[in-house]
């Protein structure tokens, strides 16, 4: 009789158990939901009521890049990546570039003009610095309670656009961009265990002079708090994610806005500048273009030869050591099978880099990351 | 003897109860996943965002703790609302600049200048141009900013002739000059290529803008695959 009781009292604390343990999983959705639910009811659904579709790519060592165009929609992306992590096994680690496009000024503010909207608004630091910390805590979300080793590192990214503006114009902009991703790095240090944030610019060699170039970084330098830790790492202040297409000749930099582009001058925004005796560059190097057979004379393409090139150039002309490559950066979301500028995949472009480093011992490193960027995508409204 | 063993017995269930109970709370607290729209009253958000603006220091972050701290943090975004983005307006025009050419290229086009201005109260960008894969192939693309995205269209000339450039405005309907000198005259509403500067314009096409939805592939590959050398 007792035993029966017993046995009646097991049954119900084990139905307890389940109906509860049931009710938690259903709480959790762990494997249940591919995307992340979407916001309901007013005030509390996000600012931006979109839902993002997870990231998907054939090849897991990349992150998506993008080419901001709609400032106030980045918590969504940001947790859109967060999610995905969350559903990926292991830890992953991200880089991701936030392109906000060309630098800009109206009246005593600086900003910037989004692509795609440089006739049309202009948009300050303080709004560029709201939208980045929207980002990062989107991420932090997204990746939930599961995923707490995941990593973000995010690039707060200009261009070097454009040489119809002043010097001093740079030199105000380049101080204006050093205090916003300061500003960032504090307003995100709830995040702190998974997302850190460095400056960055896309300094391509037909956007402006290498004088103009190398003095907002100068001015951008001068104003960050980050300090760069060892020059055997990745971990710079601030990374170039622009391209180079000059002959890899010229140990003398520039000295005036008239001078040209020289092998120095990509060297300086790359890796030269130094803060503190340490190198506050890192290069992110694009390589669109793979090998081509008419030009043999760059076996891994022209953009990974001559980034090898710039390294070897560093090391033997400069007495700077081996550049220390952040990781290469591809277009191909955007460009799909074509682009006149090229469309490697990550991979292509991985390989491209890796290899090329990995042909002289003097430049041979391994990359952490690849990172491929393309325009923002429209968020789509929820229903 | 009997009466002892079915004392302990039931009390033993009972504890085994309460730890139990215990259990599930502890589960309950730390381990529930964030969930956008999950907080109950307007009052809670304040109270949690306002607790919010205290890191706590990372060194003594657990694992529930920085759970804890997502699920505030969540709950934070969603309780706190952004200022709204006021955005400074450039002058409505024409605009030849190298930020033209350089957003342009990224839409496969050649630019040769863009026109700034407004269509039922939202902010374009129209650039006049070619197809990078087609510099015959006279093209215009424009770019809506609307709440929430953007609305990318590109129209072709009806005939090929070269480059277009934005010469003049009128009513919303833009001049452009090829690059053989041949005019054409793009009516911004309608979204149409068209006659003349002042003629009406048929009204096959209806306007996109007035009901605004974001295109969801905005854009396009060119046309053949190309690669630049080296």
């Amino acid at each position: 009789m007792h035993q029966h009781r017993r046995l009646l009292l097991s049954a119900i604390v084990l139905t307890l158990t389940c109906v509860l343990g049931s009710t938690l999983f259903h709480i959790d959705g762990s494997g249940q939901e591919p995307y992340p639910p979407p916001a309901t009811g007013e005030p509390f659904a996000p600012i931006n009521s979109v839902v993002y579709l997870p990231y998907i790519g054939p090849y897991r060592k990349w992150s998506p890049s993008y080419y901001i165009d709609i400032i106030d929609t980045l918590y969504g992306l940001g947790y859109a990546l967060g999610y995905k992590d969350r559903y990926e096994s292991g830890t992953q680690d991200n880089l991701v570039i936030l392109d906000y496009g060309y630098p800009a000024k109206q009246g005593s503010t600086y900003g910037v003009y989004l692509v795609f909207d440089e006739t049309g608004t202009f948009y300050s630091t303080s709004q560029v610095i709201d939208s980045a910390i929207d980002f990062a805590s989107g991420y932090y979300d997204g990746t939930g309670y599961t995923d707490t080793t995941s990593h973000l590192r995010m690039v707060i990214g200009v261009n070097s656009c454009c040489n119809e503006n002043t010097l001093a114009f740079f030199q105000g902009h380049g101080t204006a961009w050093g205090q916003a991703v300061n500003s960032i790095r504090l307003g995100i240090s709830p995040y702190s265990s998974q997302v850190d944030v460095v400056g960055g610019s896309d300094i391509e060699m037909s956007f402006n002079d290498p004088y103009t170039t190398a003095q907002w970084l100068n001015y951008y330098m001068a104003a960050s708090t980050c300090n760069p830790g060892s020059n055997s790492s990745v971990e710079g202040c601030f990374y170039n994610f622009g391209n180079l297409t000059i002959s890899i000749s010229g140990t003398s930099c520039a000295t005036s806005e008239s001078s040209p582009w020289r092998a120095c001058d990509v060297w300086y925004v790359s890796w030269g500048a130094q803060k503190n005796g340490k190198r506050f560059a890192r290069p992110v190097p694009e390589i669109y273009v793979g090998y081509n057979p008419d030009y043999p004379q760059y076996p891994w393409g022209y953009n990974a030869t001559v980034w090898k090139d710039l390294s070897l150039f560093s090391a033997n002309q400069m007495s700077a050591g081996k550049m220390y490559f952040v990781g290469p950066l591809t277009q191909r979301a955007r460009c799909g099978e074509g682009c006149l500028s090229g469309n490697n995949t990550p991979y292509e472009g991985y390989v491209l880099l890796r290899d090329a480093l990995a042909s002289n011992p003097t430049t041979s490193m391994s990359l952490r990351w690849s990172t491929d960027i393309t325009i923002q995508p429209t968020p789509t409204p929820t229903p | 003897m009997n009466q002892e063993s079915e004392l302990k017995s039931t009390l033993a269930l009972f504890f085994f109860l309460a730890i139990m109970g215990l259990a599930f709370f502890v589960l309950i607290t730390f381990f529930r996943v964030p969930h956008p729209g999950s907080i109950g009253s307007a009052q809670d958000s304040t109270q949690i965002a306002t607790s919010f603006i205290t890191p706590i220091p990372e060194e003594t972050q657990t694992v529930a703790v920085i759970t804890a701290d997502k699920i505030i943090g969540e709950a934070t975004h969603l309780a706190t609302t952004r200022t709204p983005v006021t955005p400074i307006y450039l002058p409505t025009g024409i605009y030849d600049d190298q930020r033209v050419k350089i957003s342009a290229a990224l839409l496969f086009i050649d630019a040769q200048n863009a026109w700034g201005g407004f269509i039922d109260g939202h902010r374009f960008t129209l650039y006049a141009g070619a197809l990078q894969s087609n510099p015959d192939q006279g093209v215009v693309y424009m770019v809506t900013s609307l709440p929430g995205g953007k609305l990318f269209e590109q129209y072709v000339t009806p005939s090929k002739h070269g480059a277009l450039r934005v010469v003049s405005e009128q009513n919303n309907r833009l001049a452009l000059v090829a690059l053989d000198d041949t005019m054409f005259y793009f009516d911004i509403p309608t979204r149409q290529f068209v006659d003349s500067l002042t003629g009406v314009a048929p009204s096959v096409t209806p306007s996109p803008v007035g009901t605004p939805e974001p295109t969801s592939a905005p854009y396009p590959m060119p046309t053949s695959p190309v690669t630049e050398v080296p």
